[in-house]
């Protein structure tokens, strides 16, 4: 040990100096102190294109070292934890996100919008529905809007592809969503302007919606629509523009092999049930189905802004385009 | 799509005799074999190439263009080519031309960076300030470090950046002015974060996380220095100042108590930390300390102990709470870092404060004064600076995160005597 710790001392990232501790920390019992070895370890490794065949091997036992202790650490832990009762309780959910990050089963994520940072938020990937108390009105019209779908879905000529190349700029390829029928909407309001022609074809759909407080942005939002996606497809992870707005689904057509992921939190939509989560989060959307999937899909504000707030984010958006004399292009 | 010349032991041998030519500096000849190449194949790139650059390099800019055109009617599906033709209607003052080479480049590749470059540059020659800002702005999107850039694409990037940050600049201004009205109605309001915001967008500040480098808290939002009515129990610790500053007084006189803030023994890794490791620069007079109680120095310091007892502090046996005096020596800077967990935020109540100290979390920076407190997110990058001659001292503590819930503080004290559990250490039942 004596000889381990003055090549450290000498040399504190030696990789295998730090193994040679840890195999002895290990060995002597002391579990924390051998893991945390292991673990700098295997950060301290040199990268592959440098290894000797040898150390590729140790670099796996370190790794698998770390595995076994993480997996006993993760059983002691959930037993301890179930004697306290709160530990499933539905107000201790971020709690057992915390958890997973801490045993390296969940990543962190955080909003990563491409066009405004709105600062001091919370990074919350899926709301809890008691702060938006509209929502039942929303869901309890399931019926009417999807008799509404229904008669648009007759005529197809409504559906736009999702992501459309604009002509005076390079093209974004987008993973191959651009011009894509794959993915495509059918627009309530679109950018904030209502379509109605459109509205004209779902007054149930546009009524039930009365109460939402649309994220109202001129020239940008709302946008309201049905959000359609093929059978097999799949809308690569992104994330959205603007922290300022949150985006809620209503899922009305959703065959089985429907699945939707925010961060690090992936869930199955269920026809009726609404959900809000934020768009600035990485997420993705498929379909594995052989049926297509629809969703009612619209934006609103975020809770935590005060009016204030909403009025000033309102207007600096008014004062962007005022300053660059040109019409944004913004979607979601 | 690529056209391949028919394969001609005839050309094969011009092409040879070309550039063997112009590697002695024979460049006439070099010239001849080259057009030669042309007459036998038209559309034979490499001789169009050569016969173009060396247009290109003696000024004979329609040569070159008609050249570097017949390159891309002949395989149009090389970025470099299009540049080539890009570059040569620029200097021919053809836009309509010069545009449509660099948009055929970008269509190939939507990176590359020499026409992302052509592409900003003509849209500024055009007076098109905004587009241009954008085109800047993929310009240094796109471009890697400036070290690693090859040394002649330097100054075009340089020169992005720069033009960004003079639109960020007018764009900032222009916001500023046109915003006014509405922070005067607004004027009893908290508007900073909304500020903030605006701040972050146009490159007057930068976004800071929370980067918690043991345990992270979800769904907290990230705020560098809290609002003071989330602590109701801050107006009476600040009014116990006198009371505390004098214990510390008494404490100093003895010189007793004072171990080294940072203190890791040889071996570990310590990055920006090695200079402060075991050094009197920056010290500490510890009341708690990982969650125990300093019994020795807490006797010393009843009142200061009395101030404490209402505040949140967690309870992790092995972590938290803590409380010291912080001394930080005259000249001493404490580099910039993260905390561990951000469940628990920090008090700063200051005491001793000479001129020319500061302090920055995120992106603010403050100056202590003297008998105020205040409570920041220490996972949010931090450091501190005494710039004076003398000493600096504070009351240092942790208390809760404010938006944690009573079960997830429990939840979260369970969590941590588990862990203590696990490893043997002293076992400490949960509390629910």
């Amino acid at each position: 040990m004596v000889a381990v710790d003055k090549a450290l001392s000498l040399e504190p990232r030696n990789f295998r100096a730090l193994m040679l501790k840890a195999d002895l920390l290990a060995t002597l019992g002391d579990v924390r102190a051998a893991s945390s070895y292991y673990q700098f370890a295997v950060q301290a490794a040199p990268s592959a294109d440098q290894l000797l065949p040898d150390l590729g091997r140790e670099i796996e036992r370190a790794q698998a070292m770390c595995h076994r202790y993480a997996q006993k650490f993760e059983q002691f832990l959930l037993e301890r934890l179930q004697g306290t009762g709160t530990s499933h309780s539905p107000a201790s959910a971020r709690f057992r996100q915390s958890l997973d990050i801490l045993l390296g089963k969940k990543n962190r994520y955080v909003q990563q919008p491409q066009a405004f940072y709105f600062a001091e938020l919370p990074q919350v990937q899926f709301y809890d529905r008691s702060v938006f108390p509209w929502m039942d009105q929303v869901e309890a019209a399931i019926d009417a809007i999807r008799g509404e779908l229904a008669e648009v879905l007759k005529d197809g000529s409504g559906f736009k592809p999702y992501v459309e190349g604009d002509p005076r700029r390079p093209r974004k390829e987008q993973e191959g969503m651009t011009d894509n029928p794959d993915w495509s909407a059918f627009y309530l309001w679109k950018y904030g302007q209502a379509v109605p022609e459109n509205i004209a074809r779902c007054p149930k759909t546009a009524s039930a919606l009365a109460q939402v407080p649309f994220s109202d942005v001129s020239n940008r939002s709302p946008s309201v629509l049905f959000s359609q996606l093929r059978p097999g497809a799949r809308i690569p992870p992104h994330s959205g523009l603007v922290n300022t707005r949150l985006i809620c689904h209503l899922p009305l057509i959703v065959p089985p092999g429907c699945g939707f992921r925010v961060g690090n939190d992936t869930r199955t939509p269920v026809e009726g049930q609404a959900w809000v989560f934020d768009d600035t989060i990485e997420h993705e959307a498929w379909n594995n189905s052989n049926r297509t999937r629809v969703i009612l899909l619209f934006e609103v504000w975020r809770p935590e802004l005060s009016d204030e707030e909403r009025g000033l984010v309102r207007a600096m958006f008014e004062a962007i385009d005022e300053y660059s004399g040109q019409q944004p292009s913004w979607s979601i | 799509m690529h056209k391949l010349s028919n394969p001609s032991p005839e050309i094969d041998a011009l092409e040879a005799a070309a550039m063997h030519a112009a590697q002695s500096g024979r460049e006439a000849d070099a010239v001849r074999h080259w057009s030669r190449i042309l007459e036998l194949d038209p559309a034979h790139v490499r001789a169009l190439g050569a016969l173009g650059q060396r247009a290109f390099r003696q000024g004979e800019m329609p040569a070159a263009r008609a050249a570097f055109q017949r390159i891309v009617d002949a395989d149009g599906t090389i970025p470099q080519q299009w540049i080539h033709l890009a570059i040569a209607c620029r200097n021919l003052h053809d836009e309509m031309a010069e545009d449509h080479a660099i948009q055929s480049a970008l269509r190939i590749d939507p990176r590359e960076l020499v026409a992302l470059i052509l592409r900003a540059n003509l849209l500024e020659r055009r007076g098109k300030v905004h587009e241009a800002s954008l085109a800047y702005g993929a310009v240094a999107a796109v471009a890697p470090p400036l070290p690693q850039l090859p040394p002649d694409l330097r100054p075009a990037v340089t020169e992005a950046i720069a033009h960004l940050a003079k639109y960020n600049r007018d764009k900032g201004n222009f916001l500023d002015s046109y915003l006014d009205q509405f922070y005067q109605t607004f004027a009893g309001e908290d508007l900073s974060r909304f500020r903030t915001s605006v701040d972050i967008m146009v490159g007057r500040k930068k976004r800071f996380d929370s980067q918690s480098t043991l345990y992270h808290f979800p769904n907290l939002a990230p705020i560098a220095f809290f609002d003071r009515t989330e602590f109701p129990w801050l107006d009476a610790l600040e009014a116990a100042t006198d009371d505390i500053r004098d214990e510390f007084l008494d404490v100093l006189r003895t010189e007793e108590g004072f171990t080294p803030y940072i203190s890791y023994p040889d071996g570990v890794p310590l990055d920006q930390f090695a200079e402060l490791n075991n050094s009197p620069r920056w010290s500490a007079f510890h009341l708690f300390n990982f969650g125990q109680r300093v019994h020795a120095n807490a006797a010393r310091c009843p009142k200061t102990m009395a101030a404490l007892g209402p505040v949140p502090q967690p309870d992790q046996p092995g972590r938290t709470p803590s409380a010291m005096f912080s001394l930080l020596q005259p000249r001493t800077t404490i580099p910039a870092h993260v905390g561990v967990s951000n469940v628990r935020v920090v008090t700063h109540l200051a005491l001793i404060i000479p001129e020319g100290c500061s302090y920055r979390v995120g992106n603010e920076v403050r100056q202590w004064v003297p008998g105020k407190a205040w409570v920041f997110d220490d996972t949010i990058e931090h450091e501190a600076r005494n710039g004076s001659d003398k000493l600096r001292v504070i009351l240092m503590f942790d208390v809760w995160h404010p938006h944690l819930t009573p079960p997830e503080r429990a939840l979260i004290t369970a969590l941590n005597a588990g862990m203590n559990a696990y490893i043997d250490g002293p076992a400490v039942a949960p509390s629910p």
